[in-house]
Parts: structure tokens; sequence; C-alpha cells
């Protein structure tokens, strides 16, 4: 490289650095801009190589001029996790500065970065020149501690997709165009396949001609899609390397095993410092997933997602991951107050809004079932009335030792109706219980739908617990009643919360408890009035939900959209007031959506509805 | 079927019981001739003539008609006498409700009264020990059948009710589906207005912004192309182009051709944003320029367009030909297919009237003044992005 380009490229790095540091902190006086420009240091980093590793004591803080940054978290259960992806201009490290505090997180360059790096020392000297320095860094350290939701939102923008195809029989064509299409929705996308690649750069693309060509599409489109072959030529490492996510399609009528793409590129995922991939499949028009399990075992995924050919809906749905504008529904538990849910469904699907993953907790994870499998909201509401009506379930009394309830025949029950694996759902579901052996919210979003669903509901002292791998699991409320938190872990986008907490206290009228005999003559003698008494159910019930008000609380803060369905007059046990209780989750969703549309006439267009979300969180 | 067995038992268990007493006339041969071929007869005009009201009626009195000739024939034995009323009262209460309790005593007390006055009445309710235990016998099988009639009954209609209501569901989703498709032809706040009224009022728009593109040489490609390819590349160009106005604010009028239309500003509450059609126009063409590239890589030679936009007044409505649409008529919808004769290739050409609603965030250039009808010129200036990101 000749002298003169070498200047240009710090010039460059030096007008990017003096950007990034004005955005970062404000508008700082010139010759202290200045000074910290001089002191800061240019450092290369290669891809796949690692700049901290979590836990180790932090001395400097870096800002990324050019390239890809991963951040990765260690959770508690020992497994690593991809937190975000860190774009040029962004700062990380700045903790080490005032504290000296130890890496909250490892950070690994996925792609060549150039970064500029700032010690605490020369920090501390420039501090003592320029004191105003250091109250806009604080301000800055601060403003990042406490709004964690919105540096998330601002870094998921620009994004880099590689598309690679698994098998030769994917009309990979076909698929990037309805992709492309779908994406158009969120923002503008280019599509570069190796055919435009070769005829725009016919030496190859290894030299850093192409990479700034590609640097210059991430800057003018919010979507770049590089598409890969199904052989692993040096477009498809390009691709590889260079993309913020992998994903790779597959053909559902094909057999599940390790491809040879797969085994000669991403065998080493964390070696080669690519990300993560993303596995679809394609599924001809009307054939249902089955056999999931096989594709995911032995692949390390970030997600997977089932696409219908059939249909623009599962290509829609996949570009709102991809865009990360996914609409999510968690739903809480209530027992016979959870038939709103279906109501609420109802109207979200009247109103246009999709939902393309679903959670829930107890009675929440049934009614979750429905979007889940996709089924029409009129066929869920007919099978659960004719479950819960008809069938009874939950009259299946027994000699009370582990519960006063048996349990088989809603073990039937549940068997029947949802039989089958959650990874084979075309949208993403999970449901919680709660682990007494280990004292822990368990999260079922793999294995059997049915089993998920039962150990959920499993009120204690109701209700049989399930076991599982020596584990007792009971019904989720009693640790996470409506299970925000576990959903923004898994999708980047708006969850809508509905939560069927009665506000006020729960109180009876007698001074004293009524003995049992009162109690008995109040039921049975037509002329008494029947008294109130706190039942064994009821008592549970109001237990089981009382200790996570605080997790709700906090859950109904971090919701786009919380609805809270007015439903005091209804029992935990109502089971018999079905259709009543339905119509009043559908009124009210109506009202709500309503409200919120009326008050922000700009969203006009139906499928806008991430908009309305958006608007609904303002309101809030 | 029920009533015909109940009969013929009750004509079986009168026979048993003048075999037992011994007392046999010629009256009584009558009356069981009528009873065995009266069942049969009446099953056949019930299953020829669809089972008639009066028919039923008719055979009903004639049931307890019989019912009573049997009472006298058993003397009034107190156990079979009693089977029998109670089961000609039953039969016609099962059948009609109430209305017929009346005639049908007054036909049993007939039915007693007819032997009575040719033979006199002999009372005896004393009876005979097997008699009794026959009745009893006849009575129970008669109430199995009865109460195995009304279930079978009841699962039919709660089956047929579960059938309806599914059918209802059914209904209901193709009713939404068949909205869905309506509604996807007209512009939101069209449909909503439709949805509401079922009609749309044409209105006028004095402030709309009308974006106009054509793709002149697509018929050329269209000849070079087979035709599943040349659809598939102009149904992912117009559906981009969809997909664009969409993000943009702006409602997709119609593609006819190798015309496209989009317009804003035509909702009851927006207001024609000047900005997010020259975004929009941009977009396009940056859209289209790529896939231009994608041709070129592929050898095909590119697809030359012409953008426009243009603001003014336009009637919007929907014109209800056999095929249903919404359009734009008036001076500004009309000037932009004017204007767009005079646009270069691969540039948006805005005019002056959109120009002057958006001056930041946009580079204009003048082209030309062109006439438009006998004394109205408009000038047209080319849109580049002025800086940043388009």
């Amino acid at each position: 490289m000749s002298r003169g380009a070498t200047d240009c490229r710090e010039h460059t790095h030096a007008d990017l650095l003096t950007a990034a540091l004005s955005r970062l902190f404000g508008q700082l006086e010139a010759h202290a801009l200045a000074d910290l420009v001089s002191r800061i240091e240019l450092q290369e980093l290669a891809r796949g190589e690692r700049l901290y590793l979590q836990g180790e004591p932090g001395t400097n803080m870096h800002i990324l001029l050019t390239g890809r940054l991963q951040v990765r978290v260690k959770t508690e259960d020992g497994t690593e996790r991809v937190v975000a992806h860190l774009q040029p201009g962004e700062a990380v490290g700045e903790m080490a500065l005032l504290t000296g505090a130890r890496r909250a997180a490892t950070i690994v360059a996925t792609r060549d970065c150039t970064l500029g790096a700032l010690t605490r020392q020369d920090f501390d000297n420039i501090v003592s020149r320029h004191p105003d320095v250091f109250s806009h860094i604080a301000r800055f350290v601060i403003g990042r501690l406490t709004n964690t939701q919105a540096r998330a939102a601002v870094r998921s923008l620009a994004r880099t997709i590689a598309i690679v195809p698994l098998h030769a029989t994917i009309d990979r064509d076909a698929f990037c165009r309805r992709l492309q299409l779908a994406l158009l929705r969120f923002g503008s996308n280019i599509r570069l396949d190796s055919t435009i690649m070769r005829h725009r750069f016919p030496a190859g693309f290894a030299g850093g001609e192409a990479d700034r060509f590609l640097d210059e599409c991430e800057h003018t489109h919010d979507f770049v899609l590089l598409e890969a072959s199904d052989r692993p030529t040096d477009w498809t490492r390009k691709c590889l390397g260079f993309a913020d996510r992998i994903l790779l399609v597959a053909s559902g009528t094909a057999p599940p095993q390790l491809t040879a793409l797969e085994r000669d590129l991403l065998a080493h995922v964390d070696r080669e410092g690519y990300v993560l991939p993303e596995l679809a499949i394609l599924h001809p028009a009307g054939v249902q997933p089955a056999g999931t399990r096989d594709w995911l075992s032995g692949r390390s995924l970030a997600r997977h997602y089932h696409v219908p050919m059939g249909g623009s809906e599962g290509f829609n749905r996949l570009a709102r991951f991809l865009a990360d504008r996914a609409v999510a529904l968690v739903l809480a538990g209530g027992g016979a107050r959870g038939f709103s849910h279906l109501g609420v469904i109802r109207a979200l699907r009247e109103h246009g809004i999709p939902i393309d993953a679903v959670g829930g907790t107890s009675f929440g994870a049934i009614a979750a079932t429905g979007p889940a499998r996709c089924i029409e909201i009129e066929h869920m509401i007919e099978e659960l009335s004719h479950a819960f009506i008809n069938e009874r379930p939950l009259d299946d009394y027994t000699v009370p030792v582990v519960s006063v309830i048996r349990g088989d025949r809603l073990d039937r029950l549940l068997a029947h109706y949802l039989d089958m694996d959650i990874e084979d759902l075309p949208i993403p579901y999970f449901a919680v219980s709660s682990n007494l052996s280990a004292n822990r919210v368990e999260v079922h979003d793999r294995g059997s739908l049915w089993r998920a669903v039962r150990a959920s509901i499993s009120l204690p002292a109701i209700l049989p617990p399930v076991l599982r791998d020596g584990n007792l699991l009971i019904d989720g409320g009693v640790l996470n009643n409506l299970p925000v938190d576990v959903m923004r872990e898994r999708i980047h986008g708006r969850i809508i919360a509905v939560d069927l907490s009665v506000e006020h206290e729960y109180r009876l009228a007698q001074q004293a408890l009524p003995t049992g005999f009162e109690y008995l003559k109040g039921r049975l003698l037509p002329w008494k009035e029947p008294i109130e008494a706190p039942t064994l159910a009821r008592v549970i019930m109001k237990t089981t939900t009382l200790a996570s008000r605080r997790e709700v609380e906090i859950a109904r803060r971090s919701a786009d959209l919380y609805m809270n369905v007015p439903l005091a007059e209804y029992d935990l046990l109502d089971w018999a007031k079905f259709h009543a209780i339905v119509d009043r989750g559908y009124q009210y969703a109506c009202r709500t959506l309503s409200e919120h549309t009326a008050a922000n006439p700009a969203i006009v267009h139906r499928e806008d509805a991430f908009d309305l979300l958006a608007a609904a969180r303002l309101t809030l | 079927m029920i009533r015909t067995a109940s009969v013929l038992g009750a004509l079986g268990m009168a026979f048993w019981y003048l075999v037992q007493a011994g007392s046999f006339s010629r009256y009584h041969v009558l009356v069981f001739l009528l009873g065995l071929a009266y069942p049969h007869f009446s099953y056949f005009l019930e299953t020829r003539l669809e089972a008639s009201r009066q028919i039923e009626h008719t055979t009903l009195l004639l049931d307890a008609f019989i019912s009573g000739s049997v009472m006298h024939f058993m003397d009034f034995s107190l156990l079979p006498s009693l089977a029998v009323a109670m089961i000609a009262i039953a039969n016609p209460v099962a059948y009609t409700g109430f209305s017929m309790i009346g005639w049908s005593v007054l036909a049993m007390l007939l039915g007693i009264a007819l032997p009575s006055w040719t033979y006199g009445l002999n009372f005896a309710p004393g009876g005979l020990l097997e008699i009794n235990l026959t009745a009893a016998i006849y009575l129970f099988i008669y109430y199995c059948m009865f109460a195995y009639a009304v279930f079978v009954r009841t699962n039919a209609l709660q089956k047929s009710r579960r059938e309806l209501h599914q059918q209802k569901i059914i209904v209901e989703i193709e009713k939404k589906r068949s909205d869905a498709l309506l509604l996807g032809i007209l512009p939101d706040a069209v449909a909503k207005e439709f949805e509401s009224t079922a009609a749309v009022a044409p209105r006028r728009h004095e402030r709309a912004a009308v974006l106009a593109l054509a793709l002149p040489e697509l018929s050329r490609s269209a000849e070079k192309l087979g035709p599943a390819e040349f659809f598939a590349e102009l149904n992912h160009v117009f559906k981009a182009l969809d997909a664009i106005c969409g993000r943009h604010g702006l409602e997709s009028i119609k593609a006819s051709g190798d015309r496209y239309r989009a317009a804003c500003g035509l909702g009851q509450h927006s207001v024609a944003d000047a900005e997010a059609i020259l975004r929009a126009a941009l977009e396009i063409r940056r859209f289209l320029e790529e896939h231009n590239a994608a041709r070129a890589a592929r050898n095909l030679s590119p697809l030359s367009f012409q953008i426009a936009a243009h603001a003014g007044a336009v009637v919007a409505g929907v014109v209800e030909t056999r095929k249903f649409g919404y359009d734009l008529f008036g001076d500004a919808a009309v000037d932009v297919e004017h204007i767009l004769r005079h646009a270069p290739c691969g540039d948006v050409v805005a005019t002056g009237a959109l120009c002057e609603r958006e001056g930041s965030g946009f580079a204009f250039r003048h082209l030309e003044d062109v006439p438009v009808g006998k004394d109205r010129r408009i000038s047209l200036y080319v849109v580049t992005p002025s800086s940043g990101r388009p």
C-alpha cells in the first residue's frame, strides 16, 4: 500500500472517530475532542479474534470504526448466547474507564475490524485537563445502564443476511425473490449473487474492492441479501464471513442429515468467527411440518423457521423475523379466565395483527397452542369449548394424597388434541412451568407439546405434578405468570402481553370463616343464602399467582402492548361460563385496539400493525 | 314402530286372557283381525305419504279405541288395564304433546262402550296372577323401548345441532376470506368506508400527489423471454413497487400494461406528502437500477423506465364495471400521464407544483417547460437526493 493511501485511510478513520465520539458523548468542546482523538490508538482485529473475554478485568474502552463485533454472554447454565452485533460507530467497554469493572460479555470480531482504543490512564489524563469530558462520558454510561432496550433497538437496524441453500433442489431464485419482496415492506434491500458479483468484479472478490462495495451497499440499503450457492465456493465463504445473519434454507422433503456444505464450512462456527446460523425449512403447500427434531439434532442453530411455500404469509413472517419486526403474544395463566385469551386472539386477527411467536403460562399455554398450530381461532374456540364443557376433564376427583384431581382424563384429552412436538409447530411456541426440584423457571420449547402444556397447568395440590428427568414440574404461575422476559430473550420485535390479574383484593363479607357445616347448609338448603367460602381450589389458585406479582409488574412495563382483561366477576374456576368469558376478552381487545388506532390516525395501513404497536407503547 | 309394537302387545295380552277365561266371541275375532291388520296398514301409509299429521292423529285415536276394547275383553283386570290405558294416553303425548289427550280418552271410552253395548259389562278387576305378570313385563318392555327412542332422538338432535354450528363457523370463515379478497382491491381507507356503508362516495382531493411510472420497452422484453419467465419478472417488479409505495405511505392505484400508478393524500385524514412521494420515486429508481444490473449480469438488456411525480387535484372513486376497480381522474391524473411522455428514461421527474411543496432533502434540476392543453405550461425538474441516504 502506498504512503498516500495509508494517509487517506487514517484520515477517514479520524473522521469516523470524531463523528462517533460526538454522537456517543454529545457536544464536546473542540479542543477536548481533538485531545481525545489524539489519545485514541488504532487497533486491527482479524475475523475470529477475541477482543474481550467475559469476566477478565477491563483497562480500556473501544470504538468500532469498521467491521462487525459480536457480543456473547455466558448464562448461568453454561451456554453462550449471542446478544448483539455492534456496527461501526458504536462503543464497548466504557465501564472499564470509570470503575475498572470486569468485562460483562465476550466480544469477538465477525469481520476484519478497525477499532479505536482508549486506555484508562489516557482517559484520566484527559479528564484532569478537561473535566467536562467526564460528565459527558458519565452521562453516556448512565444512559446505557438505564436504557438497555433503546440501545438494542438502535443496533438491530442494518442487516446483512447470507442465504445459504442446503439442497440443490431448492429454487434459489424464487426463494430470494419472494423474500426480497417481503422484506421490501420493512426497508430497501439489495440482492447480490455470484453472477452479479462476478460481473462487477471479474478478477474475483478476494481484494478489498468487493468488501468496499459490500460496505457501500450496507450503507445505502436497509438489508443486503447475499445469495450463496450450495457449494463451498469463494463467494459462499465471502457471504458467510460478511453476514450478520446466516439463513440456511433447506427443503422439507429432503433428508435431514447434515449436508456436505455444512460439514465443510459450518462445523466450526466459533473458530471461523461466523455467526450462529438460522434454519428455514421450506414445506410444499398444504404439508404440515413433521420430524423437525431430526433437523435440529447435530446442528447448532440460533433459531429455526417453517416456511410454507403456498401463500405469502410464510415469507412475510420470515421477513418480519429477519427485520426484527416480529410480533409476539404472551398469555398469562388464570384458570377459566384464560378463556378470554381466545377472544383477544380473535380481535388481534380481525385487526390484521400477525402473531409470529407465542408463549404462555398455565392456561395461557393452552390458549397459545391455537395460534402456534396456525388453526383458525373459531376452530380453537370450538375445540376448547368441547373439551372443557362437554368432556369436563377436571371432574376427575381422587383420594387426595398427591392431588385432588387424578388428571388421567385431562392427560387423555391433551394427548388427543396436542399430540405433536413443539419443534414441529409452524410458529415458535413455549410454555412455562416451575421446577420444584431445581427451584427455577422451566421453559418448554422442545419435545412433546401436550406434556409441556400439562406441566404448565399443574396447579399445585389440584393436579399431580409432572416428572421430567427426575424434576418435579408444577404450574408456571408460581414463578412467572406472564413470561414477557422469556419472550424478550427469544425474539426481537414487539410483544403483546395479555394479563388476567384482578386488581382488587380478595375479600370476604363475613367476619369469621364459616365452619364446614355452615357452608354445607348454605349449599344444600334452598332457603339459605349460599355462603362464599375460600375453597381449597380458590385459595391455591390465588396463592399460585400471588408469588409472581412482582414479575408480572416488570413484565407489564416491558411489554409493548399490555392488556388486562377486566374479569373481576368471573371466578378462576368458572369453566361453564366459557362463551361469556371469550366474548369479554374479544370486546375488551377490540376496544383497546381501536382506541389506539383512533389515537394514531396516521396508521391507515392495516398491514402496519407493527406501527400500531409502536404507537401503543408510546401511549402506555 | 314402538306404537305398532305396543298395540300388538296389548292384543296378545288380551288373547292370552280370553284363552285363559275361555270366552271367545265373533266380535273378539273382528277386533283381533282389525288389530293385526291395522298397524301394517298405518305403517304403509306413513312411509308412503310421508307421515301427514292427519293420518298420525287418526291412527293414534284408533290405538286408543283398540286399547279400550282390550280393557273390556280382559274384564278390566287391574294391572293389564292400567298398563294399556297408560300407553293409550302416553303415545299421543309423546307424538303431539297434550293437545290430543281429550280425544284419546274419548276414543278409549268408545272402545269400551261399543262391546259393552252388545255384550254387556263384566267388571272383575281382580284378574289372574299370570295375566298380571304378563302385563308388568309388557309395561317394562314398552318403557325400555320408549326410553331408547327418546335417546336416539336426542342424540340425532345434538349431532345436527353440532353440525349446524360447524357449518356456521365454516360460513363465517369463508365470508371473511371473500371480504379480504374484495378489500384487497380497494385502498385501505376506501375499504373501511365500503365495510361500513357498502358503497364508496367519489371524492375530490385538492391536495393529492400522483406518481406514474412507465416501462416502455416491456413488450420487447416479453418477446424475448418465455411467457412464464416474463410474468415472473413482471410480478416481481410490480409487487416490489407495491411494497415500496406501501412503506412510504402511498396508495397503489393500478398497474395496467407497462404503466403503474400510485398516489397519496387520498385518505380522509392523510395530507399529500410531497416528501414521501419523492422518496418513493427515488427508491423505485434505485430498485429498478439494481434490477437492471442483475439483468445485465445475466446478459439481458436493461428495462428502460420513466418516472414522473405531480401534485394537484384529482377525483377518486370506484368504477363499477364487471371488474371492480378504484381509479383516479381529474387534471392532475391526466397531466401526470402527459408528463410521463416527456420524462427521460432512468430519471425521476417532478413538476413545479410538487417541488414547491418540498424543498429540503432533494436537489432539483430544471428540465423543460411542457405545454399542457391550450394555454397551460408545466415546468419539469429532474430530482436527485441532495445528500446522505436517499
